[in-house]
Order: C-alpha cells, then sequence, then structure tokens
C-alpha cells in the first residue's frame, strides 16, 4: 500500500513539475523556387 | 533551384519599394538565399506555422510578451527551421524569409514578415503571421519601413 502511494506522489509531482504538449508540430519541406 | 545573393536581395527589396532611409536599417546576414514558393508560403508552411504555435500555446496575442515582432520573429525563425531541415535544400543558402517593422498609415508600428519568392519586386511578399496570410503594404507604409533583417 506504501509503494502504491509513493508512486502516485512521484507520478503527481512529475504532472505538476511538466508542461503538457498537445499535438504534433508540422515540418513539411521548403517548396524553392526552381 | 534559383538563388540569390544578399546583394540582389537588397536590390529587388528596394525595387519592391523597401528601403530604409538608413542603411544599418537594412541586416542581411548571410551571402546566399534559396526562395520559397509563395504557394508554400501561403499553403504548408502557414499550415505547419499554426500547429508548431499552437504546441506551445502561442497562438494569442499578448502585449510585449507575445506581439507582432514576436510572431515575426518566430515565423522567420521556424521557417529557417524548415528549410534546414528540408532535403535536397541549395547548399550554403539561408532562406529568403526575414523580418520587417514599418508604421501603419495608421501611425502605429507593426512588424511582419517578408519573403522573396523570386527576383521580380512583384515577387516581394508581405507575410502577416498572426493571421497566417500574404498581406499588401501600401506605398506610404513601404516609405515607413523602419528595420528589415534577413
Amino acid at each position: 500500500m506504501k509503494t502504491l502511494l509513493a508512486i502516485a506522489l512521484i507520478a503527481l509531482a512529475a504532472g505538476c513539475t511538466t508542461t503538457e504538449r498537445k499535438g504534433s508540430i508540422q515540418t513539411p519541406p521548403v517548396e524553392y523556387v526552381r | 533551384m534559383k538563388t540569390i545573393t544578399a546583394t540582389e536581395l537588397q536590390i529587388t527589396l528596394a525595387v519592391a519599394g523597401f528601403a530604409p532611409s538608413a542603411p544599418e536599417a537594412t541586416s542581411i546576414a548571410d551571402r546566399q538565399y534559396a526562395m520559397p514558393t509563395r504557394n508554400f508560403l501561403e499553403g504548408a508552411f502557414s499550415s505547419a506555422l499554426w500547429s508548431f504555435q499552437a504546441f506551445f500555446k502561442t497562438l494569442d496575442w499578448t502585449a510585449e510578451a507575445n506581439d507582432c515582432d514576436d510572431f515575426a520573429r518566430i515565423a522567420a525563425g521556424f521557417a529557417q527551421i524548415l528549410h534546414f531541415l528540408t532535403p535536397g535544400r541549395p547548399p550554403a543558402t539561408a532562406l529568403a524569409v526575414g523580418e520587417l517593422w514599418y508604421v501603419k498609415d495608421t501611425g502605429e508600428g507593426h512588424a511582419i514578415n517578408i519573403a522573396l519568392c523570386g527576383t521580380d519586386a512583384n515577387d516581394v511578399v508581405c507575410y502577416e503571421p498572426q493571421t497566417r496570410k500574404v498581406v499588401l503594404l501600401t506605398p506610404t507604409e513601404k516609405d515607413r519601413t523602419r528595420i528589415i533583417r534577413f
């Protein structure tokens, strides 16, 4: 039980210190003037 | 791919009417530039720029912290990242997408992007990074160009 509580607290702390980023960044190749 | 020298870039800007009165107000950092197509700017680039700003939650204008000059800086930098990542990009080139500061006809200072999509005056494209659209400046607004940075 104590182990589970510790894991939950660690996960909560990690969640509090990490900024969540959703989605993804598109990186299309540049189309150049020929 | 067609590329242009820094001198050709500066001449094209001047012919298109973008010539700050103070010579030091134009900064062209690199020797050779590749040019993006206008279709790329209005299409894939605009979509990708949106995804970049959405990812970092910087789509909303915020006074001073995330305003016009910041949008323009981010868009120019992001275009440079895409250029660097493009397979087969012309070697030893920068991308002809820069920043433009000017005074609007309303009297308000503003910052947007400026790109060369060719070597004719009509190929000089102004891009509003806050709407991700190509925009037209009036002749008087072009005359009031304050800073150009490539």
